[in-house]
């Protein structure tokens, strides 16, 4: 409880070093305000045309801007969003040129990843603050390998496709895992890929997400795993899940690397294991399955052996 | 609301392919002659516009529809990989409320809302999203899930068929009790799993922003449980599943300077966990003379219930000698169940409990900025001071074993979870070609745990002959303590579990030509695991805790991406580790990671990609030597293990028109894994143990208290190499009529070693195959019929069991006589070879046929 109010204590003294909320919106860097020109706004730069001047040759593009987050914004709060200009630069050369494209400051299709992922970290750093890191800019995928400003199929992000299409169409050897007979309900849209992965970069290996407490991200679903157990099964927490689990999908039944118990278990307790390695218990070799009295494998609060 | 428990009712049984298609007929007329109706109705009557709140528009859509499936084989199998069955079904609704540019102070800007699958199908989802720009954004979501498993193979017990207990007496009976196998899987789960996510964000432009989320993920519903050293042997157990979580979050960031954010969040998460266990129905096999129904246990038993579980002093005129006895006397009932002698072991109620609460509080301070000129960085400081407690461990049976009529525990445990981990990154543009970045993450999560239990607390009879039944209505006694099998034993024993990391990945990025990125990493990991108590010095040799196992990485990482031209994307990297210990020995010593990704759009409508992915691991490293040198552990040969993880996948996309589109998928991995393990060879004149012909005798090793002379080291391996294609076509011959056709099929084509010679491949050997069709006909503006057709088939065969079998144990002075499984010597005996592919059980091949039948309607 103390802990608590500690942070209630803390948040109401954060909040008290502004007690006059300034909306600033996205925009260009340096602005106080946005780049959008909309009617009854007036420019904020004097090399700006507005978006309603592109609009004049770029109508297609203008008919989605009442559904697109970015140019919504503007719409319904005063140019206080982000349209055109906010990403492509200054039209006014584009425009004094008679619409040559290559007086345009931010051309999309002609830039490379890295100077892509700049523009838009201009504005969206601060939610993905990883992302430079990340195994994705790395290779080279841009944040418009995924998103469409203009053109997206989902809405609420702005993405190209819907999960799980949108990662595997580069993910092509993780598609058919989610087709395996026993698998994550990916497919059938209970789960999504971001549930588990953050693309925009993480700490943590393969994107991977974790919990609050440092545990692996699987615990957060699957509640009754995540101890702390007074009896902890040392290798679930030291090697993790995936020690056992092929968590996309597997020809094995609950998901397990192999497809006998027995099998998994003796890997680390056979006696080839106790006298080759830390000792870790010579194992049994019953060939009723392990598990069919270490029902608590994962960890017990009564049993050191688990079978409680 | 009370009847509509059916709507949800998981169909176990397998409708008759008549009835699915009198459904499917139904449901199909049903809708025909809504849509020939509404569409009949609507060319005379305007469609009806809902009215949308002035300064908004609003649309909506509903599809109403249902399925009809038909299955047949293995309804427990389809059920774990498919459980679409036949009703009505809300397939899905969206709900679209914008507010109109012009609009002035309007609740939403725009409120979105989605649902599908309501009715009984096993996957259900729905969102609901609102936001009004510059002052809030709310997002939630609903997830349900039904997890059907019961794939019997995972814990098969292999329990020969035909095997019986005598009716009347041994020596003359007059009829039999089938000794059952288990069929259906004792990990069997029907539970399901609700989560709910709450989002919602006030001020997101503003330079503070609050954040409130809540999430609640409920897991409830029956599943089965083993249950070990429960009375005279173990019992088959029906847990209630029901543990859920309720989290709460309050987050606060501050934007101080342009590019800089600083947040604060406090987490707190509460667990419960209320699962408790009974004895299963199906293990009720007998009754006592006074109708009480018993379960006999020893449900994985090879070998059926018999008089050693009798108190035969007991059984009065039932037992004459060990040849001539009555354990069960007939039925008093047609159909009924047969009676148990009073004095044999049985078990009549059971009930464990262990109601658990766990509250993780959490701390985070996060920071992020770009503030200074080319540097980005962001790190984090998290807090978790967890508690779990279990105040009232409870387990108790009635019934007899021996003079033990009935046995509780009792106990308690706490344990905590502390955390401090902390992450930093930076990356710094050195020059326009050149970036350097940095990550270090370090954790330490430390986990003291207290528990205690009793050694039990028995009731007893009177040990005299006549008295040791569980109809003795004199008074109990207290009887001796009694523990569970490896359990406390009326001792408190502490324990504890904790481990430390310190990773650092260091990176040169170069970025000299436009059309390539390559880089380099050097990862560095230190990874301190600590079990027991004491646990500051190096595990000793010998033990399993009571110390500490450091391990160290090194590795690099090199990536290169080449855009050769616009359209044409190539990335690869190459990862490189060691480690100088492991905690496991399936964990790597070495490891090899090679990928390559390609992506190439020749045209704006053609997508091709491919990819190629392969990790190698190793681990063949003696950690104990010291442990063998010293005599605390008998060498056993090297653990050699390996594995590896390789696939091709190559993938198009063509979109040429709207008429037309082609989906086309092909993957071929393979998986493999390989240790040398020792196994008992537990073979039987009647039961042939798997062997190997070169294999030499293992060190004894426990089987439930008895030492065993074992075979091997065996070289146990699985390799699953696995095809997987889909193909997808799309073709819309006129804007009315969209059609779809598709095909997926996943077949294995695995081995494995088998441990057991009656042990058989399941799922490793298996084709999943579901070809679909589908058409949708916009019969009038709003109104759009749909129809679909699936194809679900699952078959598992190949050969199963092991080569090579034997009927006698080995010792290191006589090692097992072994022949091929398939040979002359073990005719009439059970193998792999001589069972069916599917094992002891059932089959688990199914094919099922499922026709979905709906209505679009937009309004």
């Amino acid at each position: 409880m103390k802990r608590l109010l500690l942070a209630v204590a803390l948040i109401t003294l954060v909040s008290a070093f502004y007690t006059s909320i300034n909306v600033n919106a996205a925009g260009e860097p340096g602005q106080s305000h946005s780049a959008l020109q909309q009617k009854n706004t007036p420019a904020q730069s004097a090399n700006y045309v507005g978006s309603e001047t592109c609009l004049t040759c770029h109508a297609d593009i203008g008919k989605n801007f009442p559904q697109n987050p970015h140019s919504r914004l503007a719409l319904m709060h005063d140019g206080k969003g982000v349209t055109c200009e906010s990403c492509h630069g200054s039209g006014q050369a584009h425009v004094k040129s008679g619409g040559d494209p290559t007086k345009i400051l931010y051309r999309f299709t002609q830039m490379s990843p890295n100077q892509i992922d700049a523009r838009c970290l201009t504005c969206h750093a601060g939610a993905h603050p990883n992302f430079e890191r990340s195994p994705h800019a790395k290779a080279g995928v841009s944040c418009l390998s995924c998103h469409s400003v203009h053109e997206a199929k989902v809405e609420n992000k702005l993405l190209k496709q819907p999960q799980p299409q949108l990662c595997e169409s580069c993910h092509a050897d993780v598609k058919g895992q989610f087709d395996m007979p026993f698998h994550h309900p990916v497919n059938e849209g209970v789960v999504k890929c971001s549930d588990c992965h953050d693309v925009h970069g993480t700490f943590s290996a393969n994107n991977l997400r974790t919990t609050a407490d440092q545990n692996a991200i699987c615990t957060k679903c699957h509640t009754d795993v995540r101890g702390p157990f007074v009896f902890e099964h040392p290798a679930v927490k030291a090697v993790g899940c995936l020690g056992c689990h092929s968590p996309h999908g597997s020809q094995n039944a609950r998901m397990l690397n192999v497809p006998s118990v027995n099998m998994l278990c003796n890997q680390c307790h056979s006696p080839v294991a106790q006298g080759t390695f830390h000792s870790m218990g010579e194992g049994s070799s019953a060939q009723q399955p392990c598990t069919s009295c270490h029902t608590m494998i994962h960890g017990s609060n009564l049993h050191p052996a688990f079978i409680r | 609301m009370t009847k509509t428990r059916w709507f949800f009712r998981l169909q176990q049984e397998r409708p008759s392919i008549r009835a699915a298609w009198r459904i499917a007929g139904g449901v199909g007329l049903t809708v025909l002659l809504m849509a020939t109706g509404m569409a009949s109705a609507q060319t005379t009557t305007p469609v009806d516009q809902p009215t949308a709140p002035k300064g908004y528009s609003l649309h909506e859509t509903i599809d109403l529809g249902g399925h009809a499936a038909s299955i047949a084989g293995s309804g427990a199998m389809y059920n774990t990989v498919v459980n679409m069955h036949s009703g009505p079904r809300v397939l899905g609704e969206t709900f679209l409320l914008r507010a109109l540019p012009d609009a002035k102070h309007t609740l939403v800007d725009s409120l979105t809302a989605y649902s599908n699958g309501f009715g009984g199908d096993p996957s259900n989802f729905a969102t609901l999203n609102f936001y009004k720009g510059k002052y809030y954004e709310f997002s939630g979501t609903f997830r349900r899930f039904r997890q059907y498993f019961d794939y019997d193979l995972l814990a098969n017990p292999n329990i020969p068929s035909g095997l019986s207990m005598p009716i009347g007496p041994s020596d003359s009976p007059t009829g039999s009790l089938a000794w059952p196998q288990v069929r259906q899987s004792p990990f069997m789960y029907n539970t399901v799993r609700r989560i709910t996510d709450t989002n919602l964000t006030l001020l997101p432009l503003s330079k503070v922003t609050y954040r409130l989320e809540y999430t609640q993920n409920v897991q409830e519903g029956p599943s089965l449980s083993p249950g070990g050293f429960l009375g005279n042997s173990d019992a088959l157990l029906r847990e209630y599943q029901r543990n859920s979580t309720d989290d709460f979050v309050g987050g606060i960031d501050w934007k101080p300077v342009p590019k800089t954010k600083l947040t604060f969040e406090e987490i707190v998460d509460h667990y419960k966990g209320d699962s408790y266990f009974t004895l299963a129905p199906s293990s009720f096999l007998a009754q006592e003379a006074d109708g009480t129904p018993v379960a006999l246990g020893g449900w994985d038993s090879m070998t059926p219930y018999g008089i050693n579980a009798c108190n035969t002093n007991s059984m009065g005129s039932g037992y004459t000698s060990s040849s001539s006895y009555t354990i069960f006397s007939p039925a008093q009932t047609p159909g009924g169940k047969p009676v148990i002698n009073p004095a044999c072991a049985v078990l009549t109620s059971y009930l464990r409990s262990q109601p658990t609460r766990i509250l993780y509080p959490t701390e985070i301070f996060r920071f992020q900025s770009s503030s200074i000129k080319n540097i980005m960085m962001n790190g984090d400081v998290r807090y978790t001071n967890a508690n779990m407690n279990l105040p009232n461990y409870y387990e108790n049976y009635q019934g007899l074993n021996g003079t033990i009529r009935s046995l509780t525990y009792t106990g308690n445990a706490s344990a905590k979870r502390k955390v401090i981990a902390i992450d930093y990154g930076i990356a710094w543009d050195a020059s326009n070609a050149w970036q350097l970045s940095d990550q270090i993450t370090f954790s330490n999560s430390q986990q003291p745990g207290t528990a205690f239990a009793t050694a039990g607390i028995a009731a007893n009879t009177p040990a005299t002959a006549g008295s040791e039944t569980i109809t003795y209505s004199g008074p109990l006694t207290p009887g001796t303590s009694n523990p569970i099998h490896g359990a406390l034993g009326g001792a408190t024993a502490p324990n504890f579990f904790g481990q430390k990391f310190v990773t650092n990945n260091a990176t040169a990025t170069w970025n000299g030509l436009s059309r390539a990125t390559l880089s380099l990493t050097y990862r560095y990991r230190t990874h301190i695991i600590a079990l027991g108590i004491p646990h500051s010095d190096p595990l000793p040799v010998g033990s399993q805790d009571g110390g500490t196992v450091t391990i160290h990485q090194n590795g690099g990482v090199f990536n290169a991406s080449v855009r050769p031209t616009a359209q044409w994307n190539l990335d690869g990297s190459v990862e490189v580790l060691y480690a100088d210990n492991t905690y496991t020995p399936v964990e790597p010593r070495q490891e090899q990671h090679y990928r390559v990704h390609a992506l190439y759009r020749p045209k704006p409508w053609v997508t091709v990609s491919g990819v190629f992915n392969d990790r190698e691991r190793h681990n063949n490293t003696n950690n104990n030597q010291a442990a063998v040198a010293a005599g605390d552990a008998v060498y056993a040969g090297p653990i050699d293990h390996v594995d590896h993880s390789r696939a091709v996948a190559f993938g198009a996309v063509l979109t040429p028109n709207q008429h037309y589109s082609l989906d086309l998928n092909y993957t071929y991995s393979d998986v493999y894994t390989a240790t040398n393990i020792c196994y008992n060879a537990a073979a039987s004149n009647t039961l042939p143990g798997a062997a190997t012909p070169s294999g030499t005798a293992c060190p004894g090793a426990s089987v439930r208290g008895a030492k065993y002379y074992e075979f091997g080291p065996a070289r146990d391996f699985m390799d699953a190499p696995t095809q997987y294609g889909s193909v997808v076509l799309f073709y819309a011959p006129v804007n009315s009529v969209q059609t779809g056709f598709g095909y997926t099929i996943t077949s294995v084509a695995g081995s494995r070693f088998f441990n057991d010679a009656r042990d058989v491949n399941g799922s490793l050997v298996s084709t999943y195959q579901s070809p679909y069709a589908n058409v949708a006909w916009t019969v009038h503006k709003a109104w759009t019929w749909k129809a679909q057709y699936n194809f679900y088939g699952y078959g598992e065969g190949g050969p199963s069991g092991p080569s090579y079998c034997s009927t006698s144990n080995p010792t290191p002075t006589s090692p097992a006589p072994v022949a091929p499984c398939n040979s002359a010597s073990f005719a009439g005996l059970q193998t792999g070879w001589s069972i069916s592919p599917a094992g002891e059980t059932a089959p688990r091949n199914f094919h099922a046929d499922v026709v979905t039948l709906g209505m679009h309607y937009e309004f």
